[in-house]
């Protein structure tokens, strides 16, 4: 795994591999050697100038901090992608109100359709007879009562 | 903004003008896979991302990367060395607080020295001080500085001597390896080379140049094992 580490520091480690490294390094408790790599480095270069200390201090100080947990960028693409799948739905809404707004207009309109046909094609004899013999009818439960 | 509003109406009118967005968004991100990307941005931006996801060793390993450079950044607006080291810490607390809202438009080296050269400007505000030598430079030309003489003028007695140590370890380890473990760190960390142009000076493949700077690193960093734990210790 450190031959690994030592290919990442030289930024030279394909973009699955520096994936696959950073799994294993972060489920790794043991401190990797990366520390060394940057002091080395530091010191070959002539740039070591003893604040390691500092970078304790600073992970320390990191290690205090509550955990930073979210997304990673690309919220354009991601928002204009969101509101692509927000217009199926709405516009199913849309289809289901109108639907439904017509179909009750559909249905008063028929029944007031067909109240004024039964008005005007029965015999006002004929309803005042339904009228009488219907179970409802007070006259009904009194010729009953009369019979028994 | 006036192109997403464009994008947006045209979703509004056909399914076809969806079809276009859709395929606009997919050009842009080839486009950006194409262009050819900084190798050390691209690790930048992994450790960033993990970092995003709430692993702090990868931030930890960012800090280890920067701080130097950060530091002597800073060293040339403040003089005070534990006043610089206080607003180094504080600018990667606040780079750290911050990583979510990083979004990889710019380096992340460009992001940090950025949040490092706020901090210690509103540090000197505070203090009523005015920064040491700069006022108006360009972070690209900060970003290029790369003289530690300002900042081996903030070395303690005590960091001076450990870092003596460390200096005559390394050195002397470097010079007891074998001959082919030293040219290859040495290409790689005096020169710069890449693995592959080693590779060519070494007329060696790939692979071994890679083996052969890893075990360099190995046993440097295996004689400075102790004087470094005996010194965090000493801290």
């Amino acid at each position: 795994m450190n031959e690994k580490l030592s290919s990442l520091f030289d930024n030279e480690l394909e973009s699955h591999e520096i994936d696959e490294l950073l799994i294993q390094s972060s489920k790794q408790k043991k401190k990797n050697h990366w520390t060394y790599y940057q002091l080395i480095r530091d010191v070959i270069q002539n740039n070591h100038l003893g604040s390691d200390n500092l970078t304790k201090n600073i992970i320390d100080a990191i290690e205090k901090e509550p955990t930073q947990l979210g997304g990673f960028g690309r919220h354009k693409n991601n928002s204009i992608e969101n509101k692509l799948n927000y217009w199926p739905i709405a516009a199913s809404f849309a289809a289901l109100f109108v639907i439904g707004l017509t179909a009750l207009n559909l249905s008063e309109f028929r029944s007031i359709d067909s109240t004024i046909l039964v008005e005007s094609d029965i015999p006002t004899d004929l309803i005042n007879d339904h009228y009488a013999s219907a179970s409802s009818n007070v006259n009904f439960f009194i010729r009953a009562s009369y019979n028994k | 903004m006036n192109t997403l509003k464009m994008n947006t109406l045209k979703v509004l009118t056909t399914d076809s003008h969806v079809y276009n967005v859709k395929r606009n968004i997919n050009v842009e991100e080839k486009l950006m896979e194409s262009r050819p990307v900084n190798p050390e941005r691209a690790v930048d931006q992994k450790l960033v991302e993990k970092a995003q996801k709430g692993d702090k060793k990868a931030f930890g390993m960012l800090v280890e990367k920067y701080q130097r450079r950060l530091t002597r950044l800073l060293s040339r607006m403040v003089r005070d060395q534990s006043e610089i080291e206080d607003i180094v810490q504080d600018s990667f607390i606040k780079a750290y607080r911050a990583i979510n809202n990083f979004r990889g438009d710019s380096a992340f080296y460009t992001w940090l020295y950025r949040i490092g050269i706020n901090t210690a400007k509103n540090y000197l505000v505070k203090l009523g001080k005015r920064p040491k030598a700069m006022n108006d430079v360009e972070i690209e030309d900060i970003e290029n500085f790369e003289d530690a003489q300002d900042l081996r003028n903030l070395e303690t007695p005590e960091s001076s001597m450990m870092s003596s140590q460390i200096i005559t370890s390394v050195n002397q380890t470097i010079e007891s390896l074998p001959d082919e473990l030293k040219e290859a760190i040495s290409l790689r960390e005096m020169d710069g080379l890449s693995y592959e142009e080693i590779s060519d000076l070494m007329n060696c493949p790939v692979g071994t140049v890679r083996s052969r700077i890893f075990r360099a690193r190995e046993a440097i960093s295996e004689k400075l094992k102790p004087l470094i734990e005996t010194t965090n210790k000493r801290w």
